[in-house]
Formats: C-alpha cells, sequence, structure tokens
C-alpha cells in the first residue's frame, strides 16, 4: 500500500448517526444470524437464543464499550478532518498567493503599514495610559491642588500648615503626604547635579510602594533639624553605586554636607510627576515653613479611603478650606481644593493627544484595509474561473468562503508579523523623538515596546482585520455561478462594482481627514513659531549653574560666586554678553503679591501679583529684551542701595492701565517700597503661545539664588563653550555643578508647546502620507482594473470611431463622481471629527476654510491623476487585439 | 478473566487483522472464521471480538461500512487499512520469529533428555 493521501470524506456516519444506534443494529445483526444459523442446525429457538448470548458474553457491557470506543474516535476524527482541511486551506492560500507574487507582495506591504502603525502607537497608549502605576491600589490615589475661587486655572501647591491642617482634619483619606522636586548636587569635588525630589516622611506609605533594601522614610525624619537621611532609586543605584547591597546605612555627601542612605527604591518605582528623581530626601525647609500659610510649594498627593468617592472626598476638602478661610482669612480668603485623580494628573496633558495619534493610524488601518479589500474583490474576479471549476467539482459555497478566507487571514497574520518589525523600529523612533523633559514627566513611556501584550494585540486587529477586508470580496466571490462564468468565456464579470466603488470612496475620505488633520498641526505649529518671542534667541547658549547651599548657605557669598562666574565667562572668546536669570524664558515661574503704592490695600486674596525672577549681568542686553521705558538694572543697585523693580509691558497694562510705570512703586507686606525703575518688552512665560502674564524682575544683588542660569550671546561653538563654562564654575565656586547647557532655539523647539504640535504633526503627517499612497495604490489599481474589464466595451466604441480623448474622458468622469463624493463625505467626517483637536491647534481653526479647500483641491488632483494614467493606458490599445482578445 | 489478558489481546487483534486481509467481512463472519479456522481451540467471547475491532479502527487499522449481509440484512464491514495491512505484516513476522524461537528451544530439549 502506498502513502497517497485518500480522497478526503466529507462526513463521518458515526457523526450522522448516533453512535449507540449504529453498535446495537451491528450487535443485533449478530445475534440475529447466529440464532439463524443454529436454528438451521436443528436447535429449538430457545435454545439458539440462549447459546447466541452465552457465546456473545456480557451483552450491555459490550454495548457501553463499544459505544465508547466509538465516541472517542468520533471526536477525534472530527479534530483530525478540522485540522487536515485547515492545513490543507493554508497550503492552497499559500500556493494562490505565491501564484501572484505582485499581489501578495502589495497587500502585505499595506499590512504590515496599517497593523504595524496600531501596534506602535497602542504600545505607547498601553505604557502610559493603560498600564497600572506602580503603586497599591493606583486608581485610589489622587493629587491635590489649592486653586483660588474667583480665577481660572489659579490652581497652585499646597501651603504647608494647610497641608498638616487637611491631613489632620479630613475625613475622606487613608492619609495625604506631599513632595516636591529639586535637584542635589552628589559627591565632593567634581558634584554632579542629580535629579530628585523631596516629600513627607510618609509618603512612600501612601503611595503603598516599600523599599527594596532599607527603608523608607519613617515618622520625624521630615521634622525641622533631624538627621539628614536619603532614599536612592533603582536607576542611581545601579549606576553610581554599582548595585551594592552594603549602600543602605553608607554616608554619602548631599549638596555639600552628609547623608545617610537609608533604602533603595524598586526597580520600577517612578512617580511620573518627578519621573527622572534619583535621590529623595524627607522635606527640610526651615522652621518658617509651619508658620507661612501663603507660601504654596507643596505638592500633596492622598489615598481615597475605601467607599470614599471623588466628589464625596472634593465636598470634604471644600468645607476644610472655608474653615481654615475663616480661622485665617489673610492667606486663605478665596482658597479651596482640588481633587484630580492622579493618573490623569500624570499623564492629563498627553491623553488627548495619544488618543488623536490612535484615532489616526486607525484611519490608516482602514484605508489599508480598504485597499486590500479592493485588491481582494479584483482578485476574486480574476479568479472566478478556478472558483467555477471548483463548483462544478462540488465544492460548498461555506467550503469556498472558508478558503477565501483562510487566505485573508494569511496574510493578515503575515503582514502582522512584518508590521510588529515596524512597530519596534517605530516605538523607538517615536520614542526618541520626544524631548528629555517630556521624557521624563512620562517615565511610563521608556517601557513602551513591543512585549507579548503587543503581539497578542496585533494578533487580534489582525484576525479582526482579516476578516473585516476578507469577508465581503469571500462572499462575493463565492457567489460566482458556473453558467455566468462560461458564457462571459471566462473573462469574469464585472461583479462587485459598487463595493469596489463604496471602498474607493471610502479611501479618499479617510485620506481626505488624515490630510487635513496633519495641515491643521502644521499651520499651528508655522504660526506658533513665527511668533513674535520678544528677544533674541539665535546664537545664544544656555546652562544652569547649581551652589551647593550648605556653603553657599548666606546671600552674599552666592552672590559673589555668581559674580565670579560672569565675569569669567564674559571674558571668554567668542562671547559678546552675558546675563543671568533665576529663571529663563518658557520656564514658569514663581509668582509673588504685593500692593501698588498709593492705592488701597488689596483685600486679603486679591493681591495684584506677577511672575518674578532675579536677573543679573546684561541679561536683557544679552537677550536683546527692549528697555521701552527707565532702565535696566545696573552697578548701582547693590544690596546695600535701597530695592527697585524692572517690570514688562503685560504688567504695565494689566496694573498700571497700559501707562508707563516708571515712578510708580510697589508694597510688598510690611517691608520698604520697591520703586519700579524699568519697563521692559514682554518674553513668553512657561508655554510658548500662552498669554504672557505680568512679570517683574528684581537683581539677583539685592535677592538671593543658589541657581541661577547663564545666557550667554556669541558666536562661540556650544560645546566648547560647555566645557568653558564647566571649567570657569569649578575654578570659581568648588562644589558647584553646571546643568542642562543648551542653545536657546533649542530649549524652544523642544518645549512643551512646540513638542505637542510638532510631535502629532510629525506623526499624523506620517500617517496622512501613508494613507494618501495607499489611497492612490487604490484608486490606481480599482481604475486600471474597470478599464481592463472593460477592454472589449472600449474597443468596440473606439471601433465606431470614438477617439483615445473620448474614453479618457469617459473614465474620468465616472471615476470623478468616486472623487468628488469621497471629498465630500471626508469634509464632512473632518468637520465632526476635528473638534476632538481644537486644543491641540494653536491660532487656526479646526474648521479652517482654507485648510479644507486645499487640502481637497490636492487629494483630487492626485486621485485625478491616478485615474488618468490608467485610462490613457487603455485607450492606446489597439481595438482589433482587444476585440479579438477572447 | 484470565491474567495473560494482554497477551491474548494483542495476539487476537493480529488474529482479527488476518481475518480481515481476505477482503472486507463483518464481525459475525470474522467470530466463525476463527472459531473454525483454529476447529474451536481458540474460544473467545464474541464481546472480545467486537471490541478488538473497535479498537483496530480507532488505531486506524481498519475502517467500516454499512453493507449488505448475504442474508439480506444491514451488517457492518470491516476492511484494513493500509496501515493494518503492515501492522499485520509486523505481526506476522514476530509472531513467527518467536513461534520458531519456541519450537527450536522445545525439539532441542527433547532431543537431550532421549
Amino acid at each position: 500500500m502506498s502513502n497517497e493521501p485518500k480522497p478526503r470524506r466529507f462526513f463521518h456516519i458515526s457523526s450522522v448517526r448516533s453512535v449507540e444506534s449504529e453498535v446495537d443494529d451491528e450487535m443485533r445483526f449478530h445475534l440475529q444470524t447466529r440464532i439463524d444459523a443454529l436454528v438451521l442446525a436443528g436447535s429449538s429457538r430457545a435454545d439458539a437464543e440462549s447459546t447466541a448470548l452465552r457465546e456473545f458474553g456480557d451483552l450491555s457491557a459490550a454495548r457501553k464499550q463499544l459505544a465508547s470506543i466509538d465516541r472517542r474516535r468520533a471526536r477525534r476524527g472530527a479534530l483530525h478532518e478540522w485540522l487536515a482541511s485547515l492545513a490543507q486551506d493554508v497550503r492552497f492560500g499559500v500556493r494562490a498567493l505565491r501564484a501572484r507574487p505582485a499581489f501578495a507582495f502589495t497587500t502585505l506591504i499595506t499590512l504590515a503599514l496599517g497593523i504595524g502603525g496600531n501596534a506602535a502607537i497602542y504600545s505607547v497608549v498601553y505604557a502610559v495610559l493603560l498600564k497600572p502605576l506602580p503603586f497599591t491600589q493606583p486608581e485610589r490615589l489622587v493629587h491635590l491642588w489649592e486653586v483660588y475661587e474667583s480665577k481660572v486655572d489659579s490652581r497652585s501647591e499646597a501651603s504647608y500648615p494647610d497641608y498638616l491642617d487637611w491631613r489632620s482634619r479630613n475625613r475622606a483619606f487613608v492619609d495625604l503626604a506631599g513632595y516636591h522636586g529639586g535637584g542635589y548636587l552628589l559627591g565632593t569635588d567634581r558634584a554632579a547635579v542629580v535629579p530628585g525630589a523631596k516629600s513627607t516622611w510618609n509618603f512612600f506609605d501612601v503611595l503603598g510602594v516599600r523599599a527594596l533594601l532599607g527603608r523608607t522614610f519613617v515618622r520625624g525624619e521630615d521634622d525641622v533639624g533631624a538627621p539628614r537621611v536619603a532614599l536612592l532609586a533603582y536607576g542611581i543605584w545601579q549606576s553610581q553605586f554599582a548595585g551594592d547591597r552594603g549602600v543602605v546605612g553608607r554616608r554619602i555627601m548631599l549638596d555639600g554636607a552628609p547623608a545617610t542612605v537609608v533604602g533603595v527604591l524598586p526597580k520600577d518605582f517612578q512617580f511620573a510627576r518627578r519621573g527622572d528623581a534619583q535621590i529623595w530626601t524627607p522635606i527640610d525647609r526651615g522652621a518658617s515653613m509651619r508658620q507661612r500659610r501663603g507660601a504654596h510649594w507643596l505638592n500633596v498627593v492622598g489615598r481615597l479611603r475605601d467607599g470614599a468617592t471623588l466628589v464625596a472626598a472634593s465636598t470634604n476638602m471644600s468645607a476644610v478650606m472655608r474653615d481654615l478661610a475663616r480661622e485665617f482669612p489673610e492667606s486663605n480668603t478665596g482658597r479651596d481644593a482640588q481633587i484630580v485623580p492622579l493618573r490623569d494628573e500624570l499623564v492629563g496633558s498627553v491623553r488627548p493627544l495619544l488618543l488623536v495619534l490612535y484615532g489616526a493610524v486607525a484611519v490608516v488601518l482602514l484605508v489599508a484595509c480598504a485597499n486590500v479589500a479592493n485588491l481582494l474583490l479584483m482578485r476574486g474576479t480574476d479568479r472566478q474561473r478556478e472558483i467555477a471549476v471548483r463548483v462544478a467539482l462540488g465544492a460548498g459555497r461555506g467550503r469556498l468562503v472558508r478558503q477565501l478566507l483562510t487566505e485573508s487571514l494569511l496574510l493578515s497574520i503575515a503582514g502582522a508579523t512584518l508590521g510588529l518589525v515596524l512597530a519596534q523600529v517605530g516605538v523607538r523612533s517615536l520614542t526618541s523623538a520626544i524631548p528629555d523633559a517630556a521624557r521624563a514627566r512620562i517615565p511610563a513611556l521608556s517601557t513602551a515596546g513591543v512585549d507579548l501584550r503587543v503581539v497578542v494585540y496585533s494578533a487580534v486587529v489582525a484576525i479582526v482585520a482579516g476578516l473585516a477586508f476578507g469577508l465581503a470580496p469571500a462572499i462575493r466571490t463565492s457567489r460566482t455561478s458556473v453558467q455566468d462564468v462560461l458564457r462571459n468565456g471566462g473573462r469574469g464579470s464585472t461583479t462587485g462594482a459598487s463595493l469596489r466603488d463604496a471602498l474607493v470612496v471610502g479611501e479618499i475620505s479617510l485620506t481626505l481627514m488624515l490630510l487635513c488633520g496633519a495641515t491643521l498641526f502644521g499651520r499651528s505649529l508655522s504660526r506658533l513659531l513665527s511668533l513674535e518671542l520678544g528677544f533674541r534667541p539665535q546664537h545664544v547658549m544656555t546652562a544652569g549653574v547649581l551652589l551647593p547651599n550648605t556653603t553657599y548657605g548666606d546671600k552674599a557669598s552666592a552672590i559673589m560666586a555668581f559674580a565670579r562666574i560672569e565675569a569669567a565667562v564674559r571674558s571668554l572668546p567668542g562671547v559678546s554678553d552675558v546675563g543671568l536669570t533665576s529663571k529663563l524664558p518658557l520656564d514658569f515661574g514663581n509668582s509673588v503679591g504685593f500692593d501698588i503704592a498709593g492705592r488701597p490695600p488689596s483685600r486679603p486674596g486679591e493681591y495684584p501679583s506677577a511672575s518674578y525672577r532675579d536677573i543679573a549681568g546684561s541679561y536683557f542686553k544679552t537677550l536683546d529684551i527692549p528697555v521701552l521705558s527707565g532702565r535696566a538694572f545696573d552697578a548701582r543697585d547693590v544690596a546695600t542701595a535701597p530695592q527697585v523693580a524692572v517690570v514688562n509691558r503685560a504688567f504695565a497694562t494689566a496694573y498700571f492701565d497700559g501707562k508707563d510705570p516708571v515712578g510708580g512703586a510697589l508694597l510688598f507686606g510690611d517691608k520698604d517700597t520697591v520703586p519700579i525703575v524699568g519697563l521692559v518688552g514682554d518674553v513668553p512665560i512657561g508655554n510658548l503661545g500662552d498669554k504672557i502674564p505680568p512679570t517683574l524682575y528684581i537683581s539677583l544683588a539685592q535677592s538671593s539664588e543658589t541657581f541661577m542660569s547663564l545666557v550667554i550671546r556669541g558666536d562661540a561653538d556650544a560645546r566648547q563653550l560647555t566645557r568653558a563654562i564647566e571649567r570657569i564654575v569649578t575654578e570659581q565656586a568648588p562644589g558647584a555643578a553646571v546643568v542642562n547647557a543648551a542653545p536657546m532655539d533649542r530649549l524652544i523647539s523642544q518645549s512643551s508647546s512646540v513638542f505637542l504640535r510638532r510631535f502629532p504633526l510629525l506623526l499624523v503627517g506620517v500617517f496622512a502620507a501613508t494613507a494618501l499612497v495607499l489611497a492612490i495604490v487604490g484608486i490606481y489599481g480599482v481604475v486600471s482594473y474597470s478599464v481592463a474589464q472593460r477592454s472589449r466595451e472600449m474597443g468596440i466604441r473606439m471601433a465606431l470611431g470614438a477617439q483615445p480623448r473620448n474614453l479618457v474622458g469617459m473614465i474620468v468622469r465616472e471615476g470623478g463622481w468616486l472623487a468628488a463624493a469621497g471629498v465630500g463625505i471626508g469634509i464632512v467626517a473632518t468637520l465632526i471629527a476635528s473638534r476632538l483637536i481644537t486644543n491641540m491647534l494653536y491660532g487656526i481653526a479646526p474648521s479652517d476654510p482654507a485648510t479644507y479647500i486645499a487640502v481637497s483641491a490636492v487629494l483630487t488632483a492626485v486621485a485625478l491623476v491616478a485615474m488618468v494614467v490608467p485610462a490613457r493606458r487603455a485607450s492606446r490599445v489597439d481595438p482589433s487585439v482587444t476585440l479579438r482578445g477572447e | 478473566m484470565p491474567p495473560n489478558l494482554d497477551l491474548l489481546q494483542g495476539t487476537l487483534d493480529t488474529l482479527v487483522l488476518k481475518t480481515l486481509s481476505w477482503g472486507p467481512r463483518h464481525g459475525y463472519a470474522v467470530a466463525r472464521w476463527i472459531k473454525d479456522t483454529s476447529d474451536g481451540t481458540i474460544l473467545v467471547e464474541d464481546r472480545a471480538l467486537y471490541v478488538a475491532l473497535h479498537r483496530l479502527e480507532e488505531r486506524g487499522w481498519v475502517e467500516s461500512q454499512w453493507g449488505l449481509s448475504e442474508n439480506n440484512r444491514k451488517a457492518k464491514y470491516y476492511e484494513l487499512t493500509a496501515a493494518g495491512r503492515r501492522n499485520l505484516r509486523q505481526k506476522t513476522g514476530e509472531w513467527t520469529a518467536y513461534a520458531n524461537a519456541v519450537f527450536k528451544i522445545l525439539q532441542t530439549a527433547s532431543g537431550e533428555v532421549t
């Protein structure tokens, strides 16, 4: 006997009739035959029956045993059957695809782009929005802010006394804890600046984080004057301490003074608002922090009690705040508390961005599916003869659909596999395109990548997509009737034309959506970048200088150190001007409240306020910020001289009705009056494009800072300059460190407002381009196909005297309707969808007509070209050839 | 049940396969043939034969099909598959070798005694 595969049987007898009745029939036959034989041999009927039964053995046991064997066989047979037919379908599918490599390649690339893009964005969406935060019961964690009732967007950190009262008076939280950011100088001589944070002693208990080694903070460690202790993040423990388990108990130099390491934090610990924090210490402000209820600097997190809702907690906290306002009207009038789920606080700003990207990439996948569906439809028509033969040979409709679907799934799974490779590359470039500052705020981003979850997700997407683009063509193709095909001489009929048209319309409208989105982001970005900055960022280098506050604790020594550094930098070759500032433009500043001399004092909580920054050197001149009136700070403004202030134009507008404020004066608490000596132009503070707030400048000589940023104008090479600055700082202020040296224009291009437009522009742009290419391929394919299908009709028309020009016109007219319908539907859909990105745009309406008109025109033109090319080619063919081509 | 049931079962399988080696038969015919050919030496319940047949079918060594018997009754016919035929050939070889060996030993023993 050979190994030839046997013809497959579609039905097993046992699966049709019940197993038991077959066994009964078989045994009955045996017994009857035996009885007959015995009777024939001369036995009496009764004897024959008893003999037959005796010879057979236990009848009911046999019945049970045989039935169970047969049932087992039937089950195994069915599975086997199914696997065998699946294997057959797959083999057949692979063969069919290999027979048309161009088709297989096109669909594979299309699907890889669609599914891969999806997987890439999904991995980011999962890491940032869905993955549980690395804390115990993270959904119970909230972030608390103070807000000022009468002002929009007035939220601020809590004051320490308020936090203590919140903690003791609330009934909604298990506990509250506070933290704030900061940096440390680690080490002694060549000190390095390490990003870090400070927290109340119970911070890690509230988050539910336990130390990997040692312990977290304990009660009393955040008291004024408590011994200095520190927690190391996993990263720095590995990089600076070589993962030494003996690090607990060791003393390290922090800001020039020793501190004891009490523990190491677990590897997955990341508190996103201080995502880059490598060292945590207890808050260590002086005793005054307990008294100053007006100083808002503490971020507060809380863990809701079981059963406490966000609303109930808000109500409770508002009541607490009302009590505090009654008790401390001076500082707390009009103040309320705001509670935000921690996840929203951490990723709130990127959530809409990611969802838009997710939507955009889903649209790309839809276009890809439409394209593949179209290709399959056309291919189905090509395969009608093959299908007809299989129908004639007895293949059922269901069987054919299954075969065709197997081919689709093969395509989509192969596409997904290729897509995962693209996704891995995509996620890498995606996350590396994000500026470090933004990455530090969203630490979960770094965990994005192709993992098992993404693979499973892609498999699901692939199967859904495979069914989505495969089902309609499969059903359509399987409807092939033998007679039709034979009647058409095997050239196939134009079945599915309307479905193909609908898919083309859909592709065009989806592509229009993406193109409009990309254009809107692009125009936002260009408007943002063409903003009048109020200063010249070109050829300006910036670098932060951090002095250890343990050695530069007194004002004078810090001011002198900064002055020495400034003078030394000024003498460097290629440097034309140097200034210092406590906050660079685009840095958010602290604000300060005051009264204006000569006006009635403000009511509590309603003081005028301004963002303030300490400056030194020729700050305004270096950045080219114009002095509009009065003067900038100069040699007169020393520590011993009366304090003076410079304000910006927004300040004059807000508090002096736009008149020149020079000559006016400000009152800070019960201190001296501070005259305004100068008025300067506006410079953005915080986000580019936001309204510029009133800003107040104070001379460093009359203030106190241990962190200042150098701004240096000149044409020196950035890298050499950085090295020179580092050398100068080490010489002039031993123990100090240089941080974040970067050209000013790079700070602008990486600032979050620019990034939040550039990033979606980049991605939506890539998606739109992909969709456009797919749509072009789709339109081109459909038109060339329908032209080929109609070659006989065209041949007849030409034989009857039609010019090629007429034929091209005819085809383009027909296709033009599709393009018009696609553009029309696309415009309506975009008008609806673009409302979702209103807040992400800048200076342009989501319904901006110029954008819609331009994109529609371009897309229509592209669609028409994609139609004209195949139409012209077809019209050049000799009619006698097409007519004979039976 | 006799203690050497396993051996008996395996042997029975081979005998059933042999029975079917000349063409499809129903269970009754298999039972009669074994009884008649062994001159009643091999006494086995019909039930055991049927279990053997169904197991062989489960193993893919025989296939069954319903047909009409010589007395015009509906009967289930068993037929050897290629795999069944291979198994029969292998088992026959093993049995022959085994029986020859046993036979040879028994012969030698009797020669020494005399």
